[in-house]
């Protein structure tokens, strides 16, 4: 396929690394970065509070700013817009800058393409501005987050205008259109699942070699340490691991608002010389930390397609998760996986 | 009752034999991924310009 036959497409994304070392929304990047295979592919997405380079790999990436450079924390963090809001009721004075910011910027790119691609319900409210004026079909991909049976009545309404408003519909899992198409049957004909990939570099050269059992237990979390993830729950569990002898070595990988809490937890269960958090670290080092554990834990309250799970089954780690759909469809098969059964955490 | 919590060493024996004998349900590559947003993006192209596929009117 020739460049000029290719499939213009504007990608808008609230998450997105859009400064080196940044690690907003990877997934995105390698979404944007296979389509353009077939496509042409221009990325709008907001800036951050600390990088100054444009990290592109190719691509043509626009990044907007709302605010002075370092209070752009709208987007980026942890659980992305919809988390940042909820931490802290100053943002909502932010958002009215961020959309129209957005707008402003996606207009800008929307000249000369063919396609609008929003991920996120919240990217389609820009997404069908720039449907109308330019006439041309939005397709949304909706993610985790965007299809929670729990959601409020804003993220409700924000769902039913992102279905409206677009020409097709993605999830990312069989299990959010089942969840999605209850809800709103007649979405039936546009809403198609599409899972997310896996990068090559979580891909086993070969078996896993079985655990040994005379060295402590190599165990790994990945992901945003948010309420939704419920890491307090595998520490509190571990507790009891510890209590009835069992050597082991946590790992934590990620960053997020309960970080302090959760290191207060650690230090209150005594487990300071097992649990070990290293923040957010770089994909190829999240790879490494996965090729060395023994078992991935997630304790998940409610998930889409946890990429992070997908990395650590390719990794060869086996899993322990939580009991909750976005889990059990990823295991049906083959995998055998103990699951994580749900309590009630006194923390 | 939790399974971490009742982890014993014939617990972690079978979670090794786990892993090293399981295989990865519905997980493929970001190509084949890109591949399938392919057939949507050519759908809806399709249906809004026809048989052209692109924006040539603006």
């Amino acid at each position: 396929m020739t460049q000029e036959s290719k499939p213009r497409v504007l990608m808008l994304s609230t998450s997105y690394p859009v400064s080196e070392g940044s690690l907003s929304g990877l997934f995105v990047q390698s979404l944007a970065g296979a389509l353009r295979k077939s496509t042409v592919v221009s990325v709008v997405a907001p800036d951050d509070s600390f990088g100054e380079t444009v990290k592109t790999d190719g691509l043509s990436v626009v990044k907007f700013r709302y605010a002075p450079k370092s209070m752009q924390l709208l987007a980026h963090s942890p659980g992305g817009v919809p988390a940042q809001l909820r931490r802290n009721k100053f943002y909502y004075l932010v958002l009215p800058v961020f959309i129209v910011s957005y707008l402003f910027s996606a207009l800008r790119k929307a000249r000369s393409i063919d396609l609008v691609q929003a991920n996120w319900a919240f990217s389609s409210i820009v997404g069908f501005v720039v449907k109308k004026l330019f006439r041309i079909p939005l397709v949304t991909t909706l993610r985790g987050e965007d299809v929670r049976p729990t959601n409020g009545l804003v993220s409700q309404l924000l769902l039913r205008f992102s279905l409206w408003a677009s020409d097709a519909v993605v999830v990312v899992s069989e299990e959010m259109r089942t969840i999605l198409l209850k809800q709103y049957p007649e979405c039936a004909d546009k809403c198609v699942a599409i899972m997310n990939g896996v990068s090559e570099l979580f891909h086993l050269a070969e078996k896993p070699s079985p655990i040994d059992c005379s060295e402590p237990l190599k165990l790994v979390f990945v992901g945003s340490l948010i309420p939704r993830k419920n890491v307090a729950q595998i520490l509190t569990a571990l507790k009891c691991v510890h209590d009835s002898g069992v050597d082991f070595i946590f790992t934590v990988v990620g960053d997020g608002s309960e970080l302090s809490s959760l290191q207060s937890l650690v230090a209150e269960l005594s487990l300071g010389d097992r649990v070990r958090f290293l923040g957010a670290v770089s994909p190829l080092e999240v790879a490494s930390y996965l090729g060395a554990a023994d078992v991935y834990v997630s304790a998940s309250l409610h998930e889409g397609r946890p990429n992070s799970v997908l990395e650590a089954m390719s990794a060869g780690c086996c899993c322990v998760l939580s009991d909750i759909p976005g889990h059990r469809e990823l295991v049906e098969g083959g995998l055998v996986v103990y699951f994580l059964w749900m309590v009630p955490c006194r923390w | 009752m939790n399974v971490l919590q009742s982890l014993t060493a014939v617990d972690i024996a079978q979670l090794g034999e786990a892993a090293s004998n399981h295989v990865v349900h519905g997980s493929f590559s970001w190509a084949e991924c890109a591949k399938q947003y392919s057939v949507v993006f050519d759908k809806v192209l399709n249906h809004t310009f026809g048989k052209d596929r692109s924006n040539n009117h603006q």
